[in-house]
């Protein structure tokens, strides 16, 4: 019988030397220059920027502040306007909604003026929960939260 | 409210704390302003009386009871009102201020 068993040896001529020398990534710059080419990007970037960029947003900012201020005091008179009148509407509303209590003056509490010791003739303003008193809640949450709540 | 009294040992640090307990970074400044000149010129025991009202005003501008009160009373009404049927759910409500006009 021929029973030819074949045992697991090293190949011919021996394995492979164990490579254990260390093998460095190849480097394309070095400090110096590497240095110098972050500067020269740099420069000609920033160049191009506060040259060719940079004047158009300062334009474009300019344009929509100048609106802006053009347009304020229109918006202030606007807002003021509306205030007033609604102060007046307030007045008459208290005046209709009350007719019917008895003791009740309009714009007093408890026969009492809010202020007692200015003037008549001086408007003092309502606080946000008067000026929204016959408005639904949810219009005086809304306002009393706008500065929190920014959509 | 304005710290009329002196305290016992009056040192630099005490009148540093003085201002801090002020209403003059406040709307409410010239209220306390009128009070504490009144109450200068009355003094501590006399100004109690004189300068109730000016008080009061200060009190008023600073915590603004009368008118929450009068908020609250109006709201009652129109509650009432329509619980008792002389107002439908269409006129419930009085007007409505524009946005952004306070």
């Amino acid at each position: 019988m021929d029973a030819t068993i074949k045992q697991d040896l090293p190949p011919p001529g021996g394995y492979e030397k164990i490579q254990y020398a260390r093998n460095p990534a190849k480097t394309f710059f070095r400090g110096g220059r590497l240095l110098a080419g972050f500067i020269i990007l740099n420069g000609c970037t920033t160049y191009y920027y506060f040259n060719h960029i940079y004047p158009g947003i300062l334009h474009r900012r300019v344009e929509k502040k100048g609106s802006h201020l053009a347009t304020l005091p229109l918006l202030l008179a606007e807002q003021d306007r509306a205030f007033l009148k609604h102060c007046r509407a307030l007045r008459d509303e208290e005046e209709k909604l009350m007719a019917n209590v008895p003791g009740w003056e309009v714009g007093k509490w408890n026969g009492q003026p809010i202020y007692k010791t200015l003037d008549k003739d001086v408007f003092s303003n309502p606080i946000l929960s008067e000026y929204y008193c016959h408005a639904p809640y949810m219009d005086f949450y809304k306002k009393a939260m706008e500065e929190a709540i920014q959509v | 409210m304005a710290n009329l009294v002196e305290p016992i040992l009056r040192t630099r640090f005490t009148d540093m704390t003085a201002p801090v307990f002020s209403f003059q970074m406040h709307p409410c400044k010239e209220f306390e302003m009128r009070y504490v000149s009144c109450m200068e010129a009355y003094g501590k025991s006399l100004g109690k009386e004189k300068c109730m009202d000016l008080k009061l005003d200060l009190n008023e501008c600073v915590f603004s009871d009368k008118q929450l009160f009068r908020v609250l009373a109006m709201q009652k009404e129109r509650e009432r009102q329509y619980k008792a049927g002389e107002r439908t759910s269409e006129n419930y409500y009085g007007p409505i201020p524009k946005p952004d006009s306070y």
